[in-house]
């Protein structure tokens, strides 16, 4: 972890269930260098960087259901998990971004950046590990979405101790306590006050109907507005006062984990992440898991002789077969390109429009295609080999973070940097291509490729355009 | 035998329907299995461009352009005519009488013998949504598209079927739920047998046209753009403006008069084409777009 | 070799209208292999030149580029060609003078029938006097037969020109069994009165004895006999629904050809054809076409699943965003522009009485933006991930769902024949479902043969 984020972490995380939440809150306590605004700004990075993790391992464990020798109804297993799994991982990227919006209606710096593995901290669940789906590696994934009155359940017991098994002993903590934490505080009007919040930020906030494209349940007829009251698939939450920021972080806790073990509900996309983790651990087989022969923690880093010899988690797979690497450098950079877009997305000024198209509508058209990118090359990638000799094992996706996803100060630059990673990806793709692959991975990348050029288009007209402006200002 | 040219690229992907090999001149055969109707249907036969396959004609007829195909089905029923767009009966044989007194009662529902049993196909939904404040509110009946909602029916050719029909005449629209009387209709073929054409007694001559706007260059000034804009444009010239949102013209903006800057389809404003135009001089002043841009 | 029976191809020939006396010539409309998501791309292809004379075809020659209006501006009319084959022994094969030949026949054994009509003005009135109807009655012989457009309500004397029709002479080069129907120019036709004379190339409509000039639709009764949408005929502009009389020179029909030979039955088959406007944008596709209307009517709305493919979803996807990149999206959305609200689907909705407001967010729908995102949809097509889109796709009785989520459908902000929001037909949605699922199936086929996960060293196994 972080020192500078290690030194304000409390050393006893309080552990709240909702429910007391609600009946009350109590006062938090304050690290000693902080405000309570800055100390909320603080645990909303800290949600952030859980958010995106989680968002990332789920991703990565889903890519790695399916295989050939997943015969029959396994096979038809294997792929109905993978779609749950990624619909799990596409609801972290609505609460990643809620929680972006939490960060802009009390005037805080966006976070999209996330700790390159391995790290951990106290409000981290579990460490950080890109793993395949396996029977232990759901238990993680089923206790850290818990809700607190199951965990006391007989039911949970086994499932609690194979999880902290699985994390090396390390007891598994539920997201819910950060958002307890979080709630207590925007609760406390005494430590947040009205001047804390900046109503003006709603319409430079994300919302549902452009970032979920309008296309989850409990929309209806309710005039083109985010109904707040109705919890959407891909959840994305405008906050526009102290008690819809609560509704929100409420609603993330729910989506996680559900309140009560109340299961009325019929719909199985319609369950919180943990019932949906739990009814896959049940069925997950405990030997021969239907998930593909991929490593550990993929790393485009090359082996060095005096590399010390990592274990568990911390170890490493060096994607070394060089077709491979090229793929996973790619991966890297259109990562990359989906979190510097969404950042990029974000960035408006006073006054700009957000009742029109603006450029703004193209960066979050190309953040949806960013998606589309991962998930095309991660399927990819879990076909090739991951070593130059050859070997069965595959490769993966190793979302490595890129050096920095700051937003450069002046308009200009900032489109300059879009125009940097289309020029890499551009890299990228000749030298793929120059290979001599097969036939269905180069027809993506020609799309790839064209696609890009037309998003240059746009890019280099807008720079320049940028730079007129800025030079006669 | 025909001396059509050979394409020389026969990288055609595996799966391309085969009407967009035809167009990309990809399969021109030689010999087509007499039984092979789907081949038939999607023949391009030597020197004929792509413009003159089904291929490139639209079908979200509202009314359409070159054909409105909904009249297609308006005789599918032996016996009575149905309305081309709606489920009203408005012609039918003299003969027998509980036939004839089916004139203007409404079609709301056929039994059809599906592939996995019996589909009880309505032809009847309910327009919903949010009224301006908010309630979610039904606006009334609407009469499903044939084509779609007979897509069943068309297999039960020469068969007959069980028609449920409004007890009453019905000069405005009913209901899913209106009360009905059942009878049993002869369904006619949809195709001449053994061919890929339309069967002979489905559509007479000048029957495909006969719905659509008179004369056609009247529905080019006034039907809007969100029919057709892949056989008439909506907007074009298009490029990337300084601000990230495109700019371009509406296609039936006069050219040359300015700015680039496109102008929403009205026939009254001023700047686009008029009436006048499009009668007097549409050959003139409608432009082929290729790769998006006016190229004549 | 015995000739069992006739088929005309294409079974449905569109011909498309244009006033130069240059037909438009022969082209193909590919995929760029370096731009797939690009404009298709328009190649010359071989073209037959008839000599209007003879009937024959004088030469053939693939074009360097594709012009669609002539050197004096008018619009090359589509003429297409209609070839009769012959089935011989459960196939089809080109008819041509050889094998008419081994059949004891001749070129003069070959009879053609063109029936064409426009019922426009008929389809208003409701009466028999308006239709007006051309038929060249059967022929032999290769000159063109003109197909007059005859109607009891026209001025004596006068007619409407639907093209013609030609016999093409069988040569050793060509030697099949084909016709040529010319479309007719694009011309307007007026009545006695209520006219504007530039409009119009000839006054036909005899006002005295027909009451197309002056009908209007909201005489009609009952009220919704009319066709849908209503009023679509040029007006007097006083009430927007009195007809000015105009007719056009539109028409569909059929055409037959008939050979008497000494068996009891003639071998005879049609096929039919259709005179409308131009394709204004000749490398784009509509997403759903009349193609696709006649293949589920042929084959069902559940394609089989060797009939599924990737390539079809593809082409489907495409057309998608063919069709988007020539809409201003923004506007169709119902985004508020400078000039108010564009007609569109989301003034169309409030026309029905749902709240007026844009379909979409207001700031995501730029044309390029969405094109970007069709784009990117394409591209993971391409990958082989499995098109998640399914879904989204709006379903056939779904259209009256004018709440956002059913508005927000796809294709969006799209009139459909009903009127309401576009859907596709239900054998293209039922296919893109199909290459769903036998995607995700292939694509788990293509990975490695399974082992167990690789444990990393020191981790623990149970």
């Amino acid at each position: 972890m972080r020192p500078s984020y290690s030194r304000y972490l409390a050393p006893q995380p309080a552990r709240r269930s909702l429910q007391k939440a609600a009946a009350g809150p109590a006062k938090p306590s304050l690290p000693c260098e902080l405000s309570w605004h800055d100390y909320a700004v603080f645990l909303l990075h800290v949600a952030s960087e859980v958010e995106h993790a989680l968002m990332v391992q789920y991703l990565y464990a889903a890519y790695s259901l399916g295989g050939a020798a997943v015969a029959g109804i396994k096979h038809e297993d294997a792929r109905h998990w993978r779609e749950v799994i990624l619909g799990i991982a596409k609801e972290e990227m609505g609460h990643l971004i809620t929680v972006q919006n939490i960060l802009r209606l009390i005037g805080g710096p966006l976070h999209l950046e996330r700790e390159d593995y391995p790290f951990r901290s106290d409000f981290y669940p579990f460490n950080f590990v890109l793993e395949p789906a396996t029977k232990d590696s759901l238990t993680k994934y089923v206790v850290a979405e818990a809700p607190e009155d199951w965990l006391k359940t007989k039911e949970a017991e086994p499932i609690v101790e194979r999880a902290s098994k699985a994390d090396k002993g390390r007891a598994i903590l539920p997201v819910g306590a950060l958002y307890g934490k979080l709630i207590d505080l925007f609760s406390d009007r005494a430590a947040l006050t009205a001047d804390d919040f900046r109503t003006d930020t709603a319409p430079y906030q994300a919302n549902w109907d452009e970032w979920g494209r309008g296309y989850g349940d409990g929309q209806r007829g309710n005039m083109g507005l985010e109904s707040p009251r109705t919890t959407p698939h891909l959840l994305v939450m405008r906050t526009t006062d102290r008690h819809s920021v609560l509704d929100a972080l409420h609603s993330i806790a729910k989506q996680g984990e559900a309140p009560t073990l109340d299961t009325g509900k019929k719909d199985p996309d319609e369950k919180s992440h943990f019932e949906r983790f739990k009814k896959i651990y049940e069925a997950f087989p405990d030997r021969n898991p239907p998930s593909r022969n991929i490593p550990t923690n993929p790393t485009t880093e090359q082996p060095r002789e005096d590399e010390p010899k990592k274990h568990g988690t911390l170890a490493c797979a060096h994607i070394t077969n060089p077709r491979s690497l090229l793929w996973a450098h790619l991966f890297n950079v259109r990562y990359r390109k989906l979190l510097f877009t969404l950042k990029h997305a974000f960035h408006v000024r006073a006054g700009d429009a957000t009742d029109r198209p603006t450029a703004r509508g193209n960066l979050i058209a190309w953040t949806f295609g960013e998606m589309y990118n991962l998930r095309s090359i991660a399927g990819i990638l879990v076909t090739l080999p991951l070593q130059e000799g050859g070997g069965d094992e595959r490769a993966a996706p190793p979302f490595e973070v890129a050096y920095t996803l700051a937003l450069p100060d002046f308009d200009s630059d900032k489109w300059r940097v879009q125009r940097d990673l289309i020029q890499a990806s551009a890299r990228l793709i000749t030298e793929i291509d120059g290979i001599g692959i097969d036939e269905p991975h180069r027809e993506y990348l020609r799309a790839l490729r064209d696609h890009d050029r037309h998003e240059l288009e746009v890019v280099e007209t807008l720079l320049t355009a940028m730079e007129e402006q800025e030079a006669n200002a | 035998m025909t001396t059509k040219a050979r394409p020389k690229n026969r990288t055609a992907r595996a799966g391309v329907p085969l009407a967009v090999q035809a167009m990309e001149g990809q399969w021109a055969p030689k010999r087509i299995g007499s039984a092979a109707l789907h081949e038939q249907l999607s023949y391009r036969a030597a020197g004929n461009p792509p413009g003159t396959l089904p291929t490139t004609a639209i079908s979200n007829c509202f009314p359409g352009l070159e054909l409105d195909f909904r009249n297609v089905w308006k005789k599918l029923f032996v016996g009575i005519e149905m309305h081309e767009s709606d489920n009203l009966v408005v012609g039918t044989d003299l003969d027998p009488e509980e036939i004839r007194n089916l004139r203007f009662h409404r079609l709301v529902k056929v039994v059809i013998p599906g592939p996995e049993g019996r589909i009880d196909q309505p032809l009847v939904i309910n327009v919903h949504g949010p009224n301006p404040r908010g309630r979610d509110t039904n606006f009334g009946p609407q009469a499903l598209e044939w084509s779609n909602a007979f897509a069943y029916l068309v297999a039960a050719g020469g068969k007959k079927v069980t028609c449920e029909f409004t007890r009453e005449r019905e000069d405005n629209p009913v209901g899913p739920d209106a009360p009905t009387r059942r009878m049993t209709l002869l369904v006619r073929n949809f195709f001449e047998p053994g061919s890929a054409v339309i069967a002979r007694d489905l559509v007479e001559p000048g029957q495909l046209t006969q719905s659509l706007c008179s004369p056609w260059q009247n529905d080019y000034r006034e039907c809007a753009c969100y029919y057709w804009a892949a056989s008439r444009p909506d907007y074009v010239n298009v490029e990337a403006g300084p601000q990230g949102p495109s700019s371009g013209e509406n296609w039936m903006q006069v050219r040359g008069s300015g700015a680039q800057q496109y102008q929403p389809d009205d026939f009254s404003s001023a700047g686009l084409l008029t009436y006048e135009d499009i009668f007097r001089r549409w050959e003139k002043v409608l432009r082929f777009e290729i790769a998006g841009h006016d190229t004549d | 070799m015995t000739i069992r029976g006739l088929r005309i191809l294409p079974p449905l020939a569109i011909a498309r209208l244009g006033s130069s006396p240059e037909p438009l010539e022969n082209y193909d409309v590919r995929v760029a292999e370096n731009d797939p998501p690009g404009f298709r791309k328009i190649h010359g292809a071989e073209t037959l030149v008839v000599d209007r004379h003879s009937g024959t075809i004088r030469r053939s020659y693939t074009p360097k580029s594709i012009r669609f209006k002539d050197r004096q501006g008018r619009v090359r009319p589509v003429a297409p060609f209609l070839e009769v084959w012959a089935d011989v022994d459960g196939a089809l094969v080109p008819l041509t003078a050889a094998l008419l030949a081994k059949n004891k026949l001749t070129i003069d054994d070959v009879e053609w029938r063109a029936q064409v009509g426009n019922h426009k003005a008929f389809r208003r009135t409701g009466k028999a006097p308006d239709r007006i109807d051309a038929d060249t009655g059967w022929f032999r012989g290769h000159r063109p037969h003109p197909l007059a457009g005859q109607c009891e309500n026209f001025l004596d004397g006068k007619s409407i020109p639907f093209g013609d029709v030609q016999f093409i002479r069988p040569s050793r080069r060509f030697p099949e069994i084909r016709l040529r129907f010319t479309p007719p120019k694009g011309l307007i036709y007026g009545a006695v009165a209520r006219h504007r004379k530039a409009d119009v190339a000839d006054i036909v409509y005899d006002s005295s004895r027909g009451t197309w000039s002056g009908y209007s639709d909201d005489d009609a009764v009952p009220p919704l006999i009319v066709t849908n949408p209503s009023s679509i005929y040029a007006n007097t502009g006083d009430d927007r629904t009195t007809s000015r009389g105009y007719l056009d020179d539109e028409c569909d029909g059929i055409v037959e050809v008939r050979i008497v030979t000494s068996r009891k039955k003639p071998l005879q088959a049609f096929a039919r054809i259709g005179a409308g406007p131009p394709d204004f944008a000749p490398d784009s596709f509509p997403v759903r076409t009349i193609a696709d209307d006649l293949e589920q009517a042929l084959l069902g709305p559940d394609p089989k699943d060797d009939e599924v493919s990737s390539a079809w979803t593809e082409e489907i996807i495409r057309r998608a965003f063919e069709t988007v990149r020539l809409q201003n999206t923004a506007a169709l959305n119902g985004n508020p522009l400078e000039g108010g609200v564009a007609n569109s689907m989301a003034s169309q909705d409030a026309g029905l009485g749902r709240a007026e407001e844009p379909i979409m967010a207001p700031a995501i729908v730029d044309s390029l933006a969405l094109q970007a995102l069709h784009q990117s949809v394409f591209a993971a097509l391409r990958s082989g991930s499995a098109p998640w889109f399914g879904q989204v796709l709006r379903q056939y009785d779904d259209v009256g769902d004018l709440t956002d989520r059913g508005r927000r459908r796809m294709p969006a902000m799209m009139r459909g024949s009903d009127g309401l929001h576009l859907a596709l037909t239900r054998r293209q949605r039922n296919a893109v479902l199909g290459s769903g699922n036998q995607q995700a199936t292939s694509e788990d086929a293509r990975a490695v043969t399974f082992t167990a996960p690789t444990t990393p060293p020191g981790k623990e196994t149970e």
